[in-house]
């Protein structure tokens, strides 16, 4: 895979480095749920690379599992701690600030410092370049957004004081459980032709398997936080989102914003993605690829058409 | 002592055997037998003492045919049996009685936890039961398509000559669909947040029961575990608040000497 190397820490994550440190920096913050290891899939399936060979100095947040004794972690500690940390650290070391790429979940933290980093005076080393986020839930107020549907009633922060970390495992489980036939009987049904399978292909199979089953714990409150404000109350379209007091105003936003969704996402609908154009008043672009949610980062369509395209905006910004 | 030992065991050896032979003039090992089936056959006390009383009764008519004296004596104990039955409260009336009452006397919040238990349990029980429910049917409508789905495909051929490869084709095609569907439904929304919510219900009042047993023998308990972790977090936001205030000191000294420079 891409090789990296530490380049510092954050209270809640480590912050890898990829490419050449004289190259214009870009940061990555990955979601929250399962590991970052699908955006370094396979040499040929890797946005990594594809951003390294486009001539950036690529860093990305991974985040920590936070264990029991940090369980009370919440949306703050990673956005206004984690993230606007990671920020200044990359600004510091280039002199100049970063593109922010906010994956799934990660976006909508991207979202949030891009739009509270906004306000800060221009001297700030907090600041981006540029924001890009990728299949990121936005608009979550659809009767077609099955996640939003179901988590509608349920009592999140019941849920979280009888489990305490909510279980990467569980989760994992939970999002199969959305598509059971395709992610059972459909995809173990290839085993049987597992010995005249490519050991690429094999490689591949376990690498997909180790990343849909082996995601980290998920901070008990900040999970709560998230299912309430962004699901339950679709906080984050209407406005209404707040993180230890300050608002998060998308309408804030300066930066210029790429926005990319896959077009049969089952986990963020395209109106949940599609609906950050009503919010931003910045320079937008909106890119909708058709597949699903990980055809999105592995798809040989996105690396034909998605990151092409991509490359060429964030070259311009 | 070994002999003494010895000898004990033997003495009982002697007196359970004694048990099971024949020479069992009060009926015990029969009656502990035909009373362990009684007792395991009920639902409620009041059910219980009345299967026990039954119990007796039979064994009380067997020997009373036989002409044993003792078969009048066991009568009268299920007489008595009997008539204290209906005093005693069925599983409902406890059950009711256990969780109406409010908590009195020494340690109300384990009471409290304790009455809120059935309530909970039977909750989680009836919004499991209502989600499997559903799911059944789900699964009888999938069967019912997915063979459809057969005649229409492959009319001529019996199911088990088709290959199982194109059965699961066949059986992906019907069931991803309507599971879809069935998910979507806000009935089955509702099902899942309402088991959802029971189960953390329960395991709510189980993990506070825990915390009352394991504080109680002077143990670690899931809420000491969080009253620290709550106290990190508070220091960990205090420090960062900190190194915040310090470093926006540092920059606006360092702004001032650049100033007194120029």
């Amino acid at each position: 895979m891409s090789t990296s190397e530490v380049f510092s820490e954050t209270d809640n994550g480590v912050i890898h480095r990829y490419g050449d440190p004289t190259n214009p920096p870009l940061l990555i913050i990955y979601s929250l749920v399962n590991q970052p290891a699908i955006l370094d899939f396979s040499p040929e399936r890797s946005m990594i690379a594809r951003l390294i060979n486009a001539g950036f100095c690529v860093y990305l947040l991974a985040w920590l599992s936070p264990g029991q004794a940090r369980r009370f972690l919440s949306l703050s500690d990673y956005v206004l701690g984690d993230i606007a940390d990671a920020v200044a650290d990359v600004s510091h070391a280039h002199l100049q600030a970063p593109h922010l790429v906010g994956v799934c979940q990660g976006g909508v933290l991207a979202l949030c410092h891009a739009a509270i980093s906004a306000t800060y005076p221009t001297t700030d080393t907090r600041h981006i370049r540029s924001l890009v986020t990728l299949a990121t839930p936005v608009d979550t107020g659809h009767d077609h957004d099955r996640l939003a549907q179901l988590a509608r009633a349920i009592d999140f922060k019941q849920l979280i004081q009888a489990l305490g970390n909510v279980p990467g495992q569980g989760l994992a489980a939970f999002f199969a459980s959305l598509k059971p036939f395709a992610l059972g009987p459909q995809r173990y049904a290839g085993l049987a032709q597992i010995s005249t399978a490519t050991p690429t292909a094999l490689t591949e199979f376990m690498r997909m398997e180790r990343w849909m089953y082996d995601g980290p714990d998920l901070a008990g409150e900040a999970f709560v936080e998230f299912a309430q404000k962004i699901y339950q109350n679709n906080a984050l379209a209407n406005g209404e989102l707040t993180l230890d007091s300050q608002a998060v105003d998308l309408a804030n936003i300066t930066v210029p914003v790429f926005n990319a969704y896959a077009e049969d996402d089952h986990l963020v609908p395209p109106a949940a993605a599609a609906g950050l154009a009503a919010c931003i008043k910045s320079d937008y672009q909106q890119y909708a690829l058709a597949g699903g949610h990980l055809g999105l980062f592995i798809s040989a369509r996105a690396h034909r058409d998605l990151y092409p395209q991509l490359i060429d905006w964030l070259k311009e910004r | 002592m070994s002999d003494d030992s010895a000898n004990d065991q033997h003495n009982w050896a002697d007196w359970l055997e004694w048990l099971n032979t024949s020479a069992d003039p009060l009926a015990v090992s029969r009656l502990l037998e035909q009373s362990a089936q009684a007792l395991e056959e009920a639902g409620t006390p009041e059910q219980a003492i009345e299967r026990l009383a039954a119990a007796i009764q039979a064994e009380s008519k067997r020997r009373h045919d036989q002409g044993e004296a003792l078969g009048t004596l066991l009568e009268q104990w299920a007489q008595t049996l009997l008539s204290i039955a209906p005093m005693l409260p069925n599983t409902e009336a406890a059950y009711r009685a256990w969780t109406q009452q409010p908590a009195l006397g020494p340690f109300p919040r384990r009471q409290a936890l304790l009455k809120a238990l059935p309530d909970q349990i039977k909750a989680y029980q009836n919004a499991l039961g209502q989600q499997l429910e559903s799911a059944t049917r789900l699964a009888e409508a999938c069967m019912e398509a997915f063979h459809n789905r057969l005649q229409q495909v492959h009319p001529d051929t019996e199911p088990t000559a088709i290959a199982s490869e194109a059965l699961l084709k066949h059986w992906n095609a019907v069931a991803e669909p309507a599971y879809e569907h069935w998910l979507d439904q806000p009935d089955t929304q509702s099902r899942i947040a309402a088991l959802t919510n029971a189960w953390s219900d329960l395991l709510g009042t189980l993990r506070a029961l825990s915390n009352e047993l394991l504080e109680g023998l002077g143990l670690p308990s899931p809420r000491a575990l969080d009253d620290l972790a709550k106290e990190l977090q508070r220091q960990r936001r205090r420090h960062k608040s900190d190194v915040a205030s310090l470093r926006a000191e540092i920059l606006a000294l360092h702004e001032r000497l650049d100033g007194q420079r120029s």
